[in-house]
């Protein structure tokens, strides 16, 4: 069941389009990346999903409401985690926690911000005031925020652009527990290994959407699945009598290293294998071509990103 | 308390906790009705403490005043010789000026409010939460406006006890005249609203606190206009007057505050407001 639909989701800013056409749709308990360079309409897309703007045309259906009518009732049900954490400075962590928990209806407020600030590690600093902590600990704070009313759909906007390693490590596995939990999380970044390690499906957008699949489906559409033989050294036949085989489609030989693509790659990989030691090879490795997701984001963004012009989103 | 009632005490109490624990803004909320209110407690003990000594030739060149005009407590005012009928057309002339007190405070609090909001970054997380952007704005309004009522109160309240030790006892006799009771229970709410709008849609258009502020104070030269008028004689604000000019506050009050709403839409904010 999808918790997300959009069709021909567009938003413009006066003469600028920030976002064109988005048809996208996320299904209960999925974690979707969403990526995209800066001003790739992201964040435009997050506010229009939370009912924050309204679209120019298309629709979306969030949760199974309509973010423009139903937006006091949308925010009662998903949670929200902003590029900035946003909070009081001058208020203790507990006392921020308590005013945004307030705005919820029927949840016990003071039960639910001491829940977060304990599963949050924050507890013993819950009455600091925020303007002394980490950026690290504003995010966390953050995430505590947007989990008060036990949303099962979460937006979450950069959650770790501007941290450490050390506090994005901690952000990343917060999030983990959370997708452990069933949550749908709707993920911007612009982060690949994290998209990467959190995420059942990655989107990728340019003001329109450039597509949409998992990091694996992704790979398998945009490079060849190549066998990768690494040899001692390559016999002066070897390559020529591979090349014979009925079964490979081609081959190219880079100093000891082969590139090898199959016909029927995963049933006829062991005979490759054979072929090779047969014609004398002696080999270091065989694995398959892997390509990182950087490689993808980047084919997809020069393949596909040439058809809009959005600017940052305000 | 229905739910609305709950999230505008949730909203007046974050703000009230929020801008208290600004020194600056307790400064500016206590200093300044203090002393404009004791500039005023000052032109009025002076002008009656000139009058101590003058003989009955000086007190014969006293010009009349249309003092009855202001005054409903006839009685009192029959008792009084020409220099104390001119004290107390002074002593009534005052609820404007004093108007100056929820007419800053009022604005100085909601241009706080907002800059901090906007420089802190929580404007966006507070436009998540399941609220209307109005009940959110009229809770800011009546955390702005309801200090601003007090401490004019207080201030003002602080006048009489100091006009009533220092000056003559007759100023007394006309605390409960319609005109204060009008600048009490109307007009310093309606221009602590009014000007709590106006600040909210300077501070819309400002980067910082500094230039909402520079650019909200604007909202004083009504009342400066309506104090020279006073103060040159064109104009003189009967209790009718003063009802009339309530009227017309509230109006003003009511249209820039639904002007105010519309500028804190959340899309206005989140694509408009730098």
């Amino acid at each position: 069941m999808s918790v997300i639909t959009t069709k021909k989701l567009t938003k413009k800013y006066d003469d600028t389009l920030a976002l064109e056409g988005l048809d996208l749709t996320v299904a209960e308990g999925e974690v979707l990346g969403f990526l995209g360079p800066n001003g790739a309409g992201k964040t435009t897309t997050v506010r229009l999903l939370t009912g924050m703007i309204a679209p120019t045309s298309g629709s979306a259906r969030v949760a199974g409401l309509d973010p423009v009518a139903d937006v006091e009732r949308l925010h009662e049900t998903v949670g929200l985690l902003t590029e900035s954490p946003g909070f009081y400075q001058k208020l203790t962590a507990r006392y921020n926690l308590l005013f945004f928990a307030r705005f919820y209806p029927n949840i016990g407020a003071e039960a639910q911000v001491e829940k977060y600030l304990k599963l949050f590690d924050l507890w013993d600093r819950r009455d600091d005031r925020v303007g002394g902590f980490s950026k690290g600990m504003k995010q966390r704070l953050s995430l505590a925020r947007a989990l008060l009313h036990e949303p099962r759909l979460l937006f979450l906007d950069e959650p770790t652009a501007a941290l450490d390693p050390e506090a994005a490590h901690e952000v990343r596995g917060l999030i983990k527990a959370l997708k452990g939990e069933g949550r749908t999380i709707f993920l911007c970044t612009h982060n690949l290994d994290e998209a990467g390690q959190l995420c059942d499906r990655i989107a990728l957008l340019h003001t329109r959407l450039v597509t949409a699949d998992t990091p694996e489906g992704l790979q398998a559409r945009l490079f060849k699945r190549l066998v990768v033989v690494e040899l001692e050294s390559v016999p002066e036949e070897l390559p020529r009598r591979l090349r014979r085989l009925d079964y490979v489609k081609n081959l190219t030989a880079e100093g000891p290293v082969l590139k090898v693509e199959l016909e029927d790659f995963d049933a006829r990989r062991p005979d490759l294998a054979e072929a090779v030691i047969e014609a004398g090879g002696r080999i270091l490795s065989f694995r398959e071509d892997e390509h990182s997701l950087e490689e993808v984001y980047l084919k997809l963004i020069e393949e596909g990103g040439n058809g809009g012009s959005g600017r940052p989103a305000a | 308390m229905g739910a609305v009632g709950r999230q505008l005490k949730n909203i007046v109490a974050k703000e009230w906790k929020n801008s208290f624990a600004t020194v600056s803004v307790i400064l500016f909320l206590t200093l300044l009705p203090v002393i404009l209110a004791g500039q005023a407690a000052w032109i009025i003990l002076a002008s009656a403490g000139e009058g101590a000594g003058m003989t009955e030739e000086d007190l014969a060149k006293v010009p009349p005043v249309p003092v009855e005009k202001l005054v409903a407590n006839r009685e009192a005012l029959d008792e009084l010789d020409p220099l104390g009928r001119m004290n107390v057309f002074i002593f009534m002339q005052f609820p404007l000026y004093l108007l100056l007190i929820p007419c800053l405070v009022a604005n100085g609090l909601s241009t706080f409010s907002i800059v901090e909001e906007k420089q802190t970054g929580t404007l966006e997380p507070l436009l998540a939460m399941p609220v209307k952007t109005s009940v959110l704005l009229w809770g800011k309004a009546l955390a702005g406006a309801i200090p601003a009522v007090i401490a004019t109160w207080v201030s003002t309240g602080l006048m009489f006890l100091a006009v009533s030790l220092f000056g003559p006892g007759y100023f007394g006799k006309f605390f409960l005249e319609p005109i204060w009771l009008i600048f009490f229970l109307l007009l310093t709410p309606l221009v602590a609203l009014l000007c709590f709008a106006l600040g909210v849609i300077a501070s819309s258009r400002a980067q910082d606190a500094k230039n909402a502020q520079a650019l909200s104070l604007v909202v004083i030269l009504p009342i400066l206009g309506l104090i020279t008028l006073q103060v040159l004689g064109v104009a003189l604000f009967t209790p009718l007057w003063m009802l009339a000019l309530s009227g017309g506050f509230g109006l003003a009050a009511l249209l820039l505050m639904k002007a105010a709403v519309a500028l804190f839409r959340r899309e206005t904010i989140l694509v408009r407001w730098k």
